[in-house]
């Protein structure tokens, strides 16, 4: 393994648990740069606030951006164009085109490096221990002609994914910056960038979607000088590639709103082609368009008065498509790049905003699947509570009721660690007989295929098999020194499908136990006919306890996993 | 006559809950289901005096059993931990009691839409 590999552990960022994301903070910053940039004179301390964010939004010790510069025999070298923290001071300076920055740019990668010193003379040369080094590639026009970085000297703090894409998010924001300041485009037109500053300072406190929306959609048609503007909002569970619903418009016809509030991917408008291909569409003309011009949207694009439209993907910070920003024109026309450049800050912004809003809305219908389950679970409790009262004095409630919340409660747990997708049968049985220490694998054998049990199936089967275990160790085959227990699960290959358990407990003391009355009998028995429509038998050979479940596969699996799950098998430990 | 109670209820331990409130109420039980095609199954062949419906089995709802009820003009009551947001809007007037429950909600509520039938 040579030096660089070792000092390169990119690898680690997928390791490593990620801190929350802090978009509002992160997009306060961005509107703090655009204010910066819409300054005067405009180039100003763009490049100094920029890296000065990303040493806050990073929390670093020391960051940079670095620029490719040739000097005047054609070599290349790279300019600390801005620098903040410990290594403030060297700004200015000329790190050589071998250095680590060299080093992202040829890989065009994000990379993390730890003490680079080890590896690059000119760090070690500023004396100052580097603990780990993020850097990212910084491009203009599809070229790397720089990085930005940071830089923890100390041991303490690392860093992890979400900081390599805040890097990268700065860093694609830069370049956009840093591209309009070049052209020096921005002094001749300011008025549009102040408006959009305006704009995002607007929108962030906006918390109603249906205006936040709007205001999107007001702000696209401003910076684009169109006639009309729409917002779509990607639902990817309709039809084969999804479909765009619109959320806000400007200027669009009854007609237009009605006809465009579903598109799909093979209508023949901007939109569905940009959810095809993923990427900006511009139409500059429909009537010139083949695919347009000939389609069955066209008599409304000419009711509607559109002849020019362009789509912009609102793209999501892990890359799912969001929605779409539209806009559109009376007359046949190209969109300007530096228009188009304002428009893709915006969706940008607004792409974050939809998010977060988005992520509200799942919040709350969280929380009330979750404040459901928890009234569903109460009742359950209550039944339980009554069941278990029946028939015992105080001490025995108290020990018998905790002892079978508990059970309940390992049951739930599992479901919640497999985010209700159901629960693995063994792993089931292992949590509901964990009490039980080192009896599970000797004296009480599991046998049966994999397979996976609907959430239903898994609370249902737990909370008889936790009955079952506690009887057995007060009365059956775990009460005395030899008993054993036989746990054997199996499913008939027949088309129907149907599912069989089987407990067996042997060389137990000859007793008949009591777990065919009240609570005990419920859960054993009535419970498992009811919600898994079972035949359940329940008898007390002289051997002992024996416990047979047969039902249809179809209430007791998971559907989805049926196929793949029933291949293995588990032996008899 | 004793009133005769049909049971649609997915959680088993809610149903038997249920069939123990009203028999000690004096209610007999017609019968106790778990599943969307068993209760409609059910409606075919057994009668009932009115009806306690879950309105979610397992993400099913049991709307069009209350919708052949209603038809009937046999009584029913919704009982739900999501309170009535699961409902659509034909249903929205329907009685409604939210889990848990006491046993004297419960039979207050029985005996309130069979007075109203």
């Amino acid at each position: 393994m040579s030096s660089l590999d070792q000092v390169i552990i990119t690898a680690e960022l997928a390791r490593r648990p990620n801190r929350p994301a802090d978009y509002e903070g992160e997009n306060r910053a961005l509107v703090a740069l655009m204010d910066c940039m819409a300054g005067n004179p405009p180039t100003g301390d763009m490049l100094q606030r920029l890296v000065e964010t990303a040493m806050r939004l990073c929390k670093a010790q020391s960051t940079g951006l670095s620029l490719l510069e040739q000097d005047p025999d054609g070599r290349q070298f790279f300019r600390l164009a801005a620098t903040a923290g410990t290594w403030a001071t060297h700004r200015g300076e000329k790190v050589p085109r071998s250095s680590a920055c060299g080093t992202v740019i040829d890989r065009n990668t994000a990379l993390l490096m730890t003490h680079p010193e080890r590896q690059y003379a000119y760090i070690a040369e500023t004396g100052t221990a580097v603990a780990e080094m993020l850097l990212v590639p910084f491009h203009v026009q599809g070229e790397p002609v720089g990085t930005l970085w940071v830089v923890n000297h100390d041991e303490g703090r690392r860093f992890d994914n979400e900081d390599r894409r805040v890097l990268l998010s700065l860093a694609r924001f830069a370049a956009g910056a840093y591209q309009l300041q070049r052209q020096e485009r921005l002094a001749t037109d300011l008025a549009s960038t102040e408006r959009l500053q305006e704009i995002s300072t607007e929108l962030l406190g906006e918390n109603q979607p249906g205006v936040l929306y709007a205001k999107i959609v007001d702000a696209a048609a401003l910076i684009t000088h169109s006639d009309f503007a729409s917002i779509q909002v990607y639902h990817p569970e309709r039809g084969e590639d999804g479909a765009l619903r619109l959320l806000a418009h400007r200027g669009f016809t009854p007609e237009a709103e009605h006809h465009w509030d579903w598109v799909s991917a093979d209508s023949t408008t901007s939109c569905s082609s940009a959810l095809r291909f993923r990427s900006r569409v511009v139409i500059p003309d429909v009537e010139l368009d083949e695919l347009v011009a000939n389609s069955a949207d066209m008599p409304i694009f000419r009711r509607a008065g559109i002849r020019a439209m362009q789509t912009t993907p609102l793209v999501a910070r892990d890359g799912q498509l969001l929605g779409m920003l539209s806009t559109h024109w009376r007359e046949p026309h190209t969109p300007g790049e530096r228009d188009l450049r304002l428009l893709d800050l915006l969706a940008r912004q607004a792409a974050d905003l939809i998010e977060r809003s988005l992520s509200v809305e799942h919040s709350q219908m969280l929380l009330n699947e979750i404040n459901h389950r928890a009234k569903n679970m109460l009742a359950v409790v209550q039944a339980m509570v009554r069941q278990t009262a029946r028939k015992t004095d105080p001490d025995t409630f108290v020990r018998q009721f905790t002892d079978r919340l508990t059970g309940l409660a390992a049951s739930q747990d599992l479901l919640v660690r497999n985010d209700w997708q159901g629960v693995e049968f063994t792993e089931l049985i292992r949590s509901q007989l964990a009490h039980l220490g080192e009896l599970l694998g000797s004296r009480i054998v599991l046998s049966g295929p994999r397979l996976r049990l609907t959430p239903a199936a898994a609370q249902t089967l737990g909370m008889a098999v936790h009955e079952l275990a506690t009887n057995a160790v007060k009365y059956g085959a775990l009460s005395n020194a030899e008993g054993r227990i036989e746990i054997a699960w199996s499913l008939t290959d027949t088309q129907e499908g149907r599912f069989r358990l089987a407990w067996r407990e042997k060389k137990g003391p000859l007793v008949a136990a009591p777990v065919r009355q009240g609570f005990g009998g419920s859960v054993t028995v009535r419970s498992v006919e009811h919600a898994l429509d079972a035949e359940v038998d329940l008898t007390f050979a002289e051997t002992g306890l024996s416990w047979t479940v047969t039902a249809p596969a179809a209430t007791v699996m998971e559907r989805s996993r049926r196929m793949g799950e029933t291949q293995g098998s588990v032996g008899g430990s | 006559m004793t009133a005769r109670a049909l049971i649609v209820e997915d959680e088993p331990l809610v149903a038997e809950l249920l069939e123990d409130m009203l028999r000690e109420a004096g209610y007999e039980i017609a019968a106790s289901v778990g599943a969307l095609d068993k209760a409609m199954a059910l409606l075919e062949t057994v009668t009932c005096d009115f009806a306690i419906l879950d309105i979610n089995l397992r993400g099913r709802s049991t709307e069009p059993v209350a919708a052949v009820l209603r038809g009937r003009g046999v009584p029913f009551l919704f009982v739900s931990g999501y309170g009535n947001a699961q409902l659509s809007q034909q249903f929205l007037d329907a009685p409604l009691l939210s889990k848990p429950f006491r046993d004297e909600q419960l039979i207050k509520a029985i005996q309130a839409v069979l007075v109203a039938s």
